[in-house]
């Protein structure tokens, strides 16, 4: 009998509660499983349950999982179509959309090729095909976002005796295999992201170029593009903004299942005294007659003995106009390896450093030294012989020679 | 002479293990509004006063000086895990549940599994006389509040267990992770 679409819509139309009943049910049912079924949510009073299993079979909406068998599943547009009305949705896995990732990246390249070599039945072909891959890109992403809604929506709802555990459960594989792996694709510098932008670049290719004529359609694909950027991003935030305090709940409930459990479990496995070490929370019983503790004697105690007073240190109050010294020698001190470097190769330091400044103590010019002995960049060697004066503005040095010979780039 | 309000009360209170909750009234808003005080005139007797971030205060020291715990700690425990995991296998909202609900000791799940009851013997606790004994020594160190017509609610206090409990279970988890790579056996090449 010819399949039309008024004796489809009006049969769905009477058995509304029926074809819902079939949909929910998972996998494939069997004849038996059907007529059964038909006989709890049809009325028998109306039509025959024989009449109500032919036309079922008939109209297709349900078919043999293969010919023969007397195994069916609803048919799948039907499915999808009861999905929508009852905004129910199954989530879309990141397997999905990277594979219309893919689907779209070809039909770029094909478009690419087709504008270059002038080929509009090629451009006109892979653009069809991007328009129904970002639909159905769209299509699924909204299925995912309403999937999650759906199940927080349960899961709020529910009081039924499904264990802590279980629901986290649930929820983690919600979070790990679709809404945290999708925000990975989808995010403003994933995969998604740049495969949209070059396909756009393709396609205004393709208008500005007029190798392809019926413009209506690549502009309905910029369009899509546009949206699809907006909304896939939106979307997914909005799931995991859904999920994500269902998830810290649950992961804190479940932790605190499990460590009860985990601490019931040893009860008979340890000394009581043991247990109550390791499994309880105690606070602190005051022995109010024997105030203070021996603890916090001995703690006063070890304090007086390595912590002895130290008077306190003076501090100058006056103001000077001058430059603190100290700080005037740390600029010197700071400075003096770029000052070597334009004397370089230095046969000897300590004779470069008194005969520069001879103004500097003794003091200064051994500070001095160590900066530059010990400057990661400079390489520095010990000539050995015997020893040498040097004078400096206080007093003598004397010291073997000691030879700097380049600059290395990089530290040591 | 000390000036800070409520100070003996505050301390008679603490010194038994207890803690001060929104229940203690004037006690607790004495020390809620000027804890750093309370805290730093407790601490030369080596009493360190804590104040839990759910706004409830006790006295803990971790060296307890070879002070044995309480010994209504263990049952209180036991009795508090029982309830914890109760109530997560009925699937309920753990903590929301346990610190809203009023609970009859008739309705408890204590002595109704021989699981529940094995670990309430291992106790000391045989029957619904004890369990009543336990409440009100848990009402007393501020765990809980407890009515004449044998119903108690938990208060803030317990907190402190949940806690303790998802420690104990990510101390479990982290034994495993560590144990886990271990099991795999290094390859022999006297075996090839």
């Amino acid at each position: 009998m010819q399949l039309t679409p008024k004796r489809f819509f009006d049969f769905c139309a009477s058995h509304v509660p029926l074809l819902h009943a079939i949909a929910t049910k998972p996998g494939d049912v069997s004849e038996a499983q059907v007529r059964q079924i038909i006989r709890t949510f049809s009325d028998t009073a109306q039509e025959q349950p024989e009449t109500t299993w032919q036309r079922l079979l008939e109209l297709q909406v349900i078919v043999p999982l293969e010919e023969g068998s007397s195994h069916y599943v609803m048919s799948q547009p039907l499915l999808h179509l009861l999905n929508f009305l009852y905004n129910d949705a199954l989530p879309t896995s990141p397997e999905i959309i990277q594979g219309y990732i893919a689907a779209l990246e070809s039909a770029r390249k094909r478009i690419a090729a087709g504008v270059e070599s002038g080929d509009a039945l090629s451009v006109a072909m892979a653009g069809n095909e991007i328009d129904h891959t970002l639909r159905r890109m769209q299509d699924d992403l909204d299925a995912t976002h309403r999937a999650v809604m759906a199940e927080v929506a349960r899961y709020k709802a529910d009081r039924s005796s499904v264990s802590v555990r279980e629901r986290y459960q649930r929820i983690l594989g919600l979070m790990d295999q679709y809404v945290h792996p999708l925000v990975e694709i989808v995010r403003v510098d994933g995969l998604l992201e740049s495969t949209l932008d070059e396909t756009d670049l393709v396609l205004r290719a393709a208008r500005e170029q007029g190798v392809y004529v019926e413009l209506a359609m690549v502009e309905r694909n910029e369009r899509q593009i546009r949206v699809l950027r907006r909304r896939a991003i939106h979307t997914l935030n909005e799931s995991r903004k859904e999920l994500q305090p269902l998830y810290d709940v649950l992961r804190r409930s479940s932790a605190i299942a499990h460590g009860a459990t985990l601490a019931l479990g040893r009860l008979r496995q340890m000394r009581l005294e043991d247990w109550v070490a390791h499994y309880t929370t105690q606070t602190t019983n005051a022995r109010i007659e024997v105030p203070p503790t021996d603890e916090v004697l001995r703690a006063i105690i070890d304090d007086v003995i390595s912590h002895p007073p130290i008077a306190p240190p003076v501090l100058n109050t006056t103001e000077s106009a001058e430059t603190p010294p100290d700080y005037v020698r740390l600029l010197w001190l700071n400075a003096l390896p770029d000052m070597i470097h334009e004397d370089l190769p230095v046969k000897d330091l300590t004779s470069w450093l008194t005969s520069n400044f001879p103004e500097k103590g003794t003091a200064d010019a051994l500070l001095g030294l160590s900066k530059l002995l010990f400057d990661p960049k400079l390489d520095v060697s010990f000539k050995g012989g015997r020893m040498k004066s040097y004078r400096t503005r206080d007093g003598q040095l004397e010291a073997g020679t000691i030879a700097i010979t380049k600059a290395t780039p990089a530290a040591k | 002479m000390n000036t800070l309000p409520q100070l003996k009360d505050i301390f008679d209170k603490l010194r038994q293990g207890a803690y001060i909750t929104h229940e203690q009234g004037p006690m607790h808003a004495a020390i809620a509004e000027d804890y750093e005080s309370y805290r730093d005139y407790f601490a030369p007797l080596g009493l360190n006063l804590v104040r839990h971030a759910r706004d409830f205060f006790y006295f803990h020291t971790e060296t307890a000086e070879g002070t044995p715990p309480a010994a209504s700690l263990a049952p209180m425990a036991v009795f508090c895990f029982i309830l914890i995991e109760a109530a997560a296998n009925e699937g309920r909202p753990i903590e929301e549940y346990l610190l809203s609900e009023r609970f009859t000791l008739a309705g408890l799940p204590h002595l109704k599994s021989d699981r529940y009851k094995a670990h309430m013997r291992a106790v000391d606790v045989e029957d619904e006389a004890g369990l009543r004994k336990l409440v009100k020594s848990m009402a007393t160190k501020g765990w809980a509040e407890y009515a004449p017509d044998d119903s108690f609610r938990l208060l803030r206090p317990f907190h402190r267990l949940f806690d303790k409990c998802q420690e104990i279970s990510e101390a479990a988890e982290r034994e495993q992770r560590d144990v886990l790579p271990s099991l795999t056996a290094p390859i022999d090449p006297e075996m090839n």
